[in-house]
């Protein structure tokens, strides 16, 4: 059994939360953004996550291959994507606006405040989770180190 | 042979699942993000009782430790929830530090052994 090899999943988990967190304020710092450099309104972000087993690793040398198997196949998240979402932008009246249609109306993007926070609030709990099984793991194998110490 | 004792073979073995345990909820708080993800467990209890009860009745260290371990990582129905796997971690973190407690007093029992009883 490889302890050391938790250190990458956990790893992989905090680099997602990461990725949805830069989404989550990409979101909420353009909330009035209507006009991007391709000249459209801003899209709000949403992250697509997928897990993945890691590399099937060829080392038949190991102690107990059946348990080192185990751990090294377990599913670690990995960032598939970063998609714009299909929200419909929410028309503003503002007739003075440079980026005015016709009609006096001005696209915003759809970015939902609410479910954004609670995104972050998601985002904040998550990345805690996952330091936290870091710090555990590291402590598992510093206990392990003091096997036979003051003999 | 110190590895070959029952009581040290059985931690070990026991220390082994633990850190699968460790490496499971590790993974599951790792892919919460995931969509669709159900949450992975170890079924493994049932076999360490059957090489508990082989101890109990005096089986050798040789024996117990032929037993292969028949530990196999499963996916559930249920969806992952960060609590519960924190929590289900630090007992799972007690539990490896008690067994690594445990193997110590064995070894300081064999120390004494060997001092003859002198400290």
């Amino acid at each position: 059994m490889d302890l050391f090899e938790v250190f990458s999943i956990s790893a992989a988990g905090l680099s997602v939360e990461q990725a949805r967190l830069a989404a989550a304020a990409s979101n909420l710092a353009n909330a009035r953004t209507s006009r991007t450099a391709d000249g459209r309104v801003y899209q709000p972000l949403s992250v697509v996550v997928r897990s993945q087993a890691a590399a099937a690793r060829s080392d038949s040398g190991r102690f107990d291959p059946l348990m080192a198997a185990d751990a090294a196949a377990l599913p670690r998240p990995v960032v598939a994507s970063v998609e714009p979402s299909l929200a419909p932008p929410r028309l503003v009246y503002d007739p003075g606006h440079p980026d005015a249609d016709p009609r006096g109306f001005v696209s915003l993007p759809g970015v939902d405040p609410l479910g954004t926070m609670l995104e972050l609030m998601s985002v904040s709990r998550a990345y805690e989770a996952n330091l936290r099984a870091f710090d555990l793991t590291r402590s598992l194998i510093q206990r392990t180190l003091d096997i036979g110490r003051n003999s | 042979m110190l590895s070959t004792t029952p009581t040290t073979e059985f931690i070990a073995r026991a220390l082994d699942l633990s850190a699968l345990r460790q490496s499971v909820y590790s993974s599951n708080i790792a892919n919460a993000a995931v969509d669709g993800f159900h949450r992975m467990d170890v079924r493994f209890d049932r076999e360490l009782e059957r090489i508990a009860l082989g101890v109990a009745q005096g089986t050798s260290g040789r024996e117990v430790s032929a037993a292969t371990p028949n530990a196999t990582v499963v996916s559930t129905d249920s969806l992952v929830k960060l609590d519960e796997e924190v929590g289900l971690m630090a007992r799972n973190a007690l539990r490896y530090q008690t067994l690594l407690t445990a193997m110590q007093k064995g070894s300081a029992l064999l120390r004494m052994a060997v001092r003859e009883g002198r400290e």
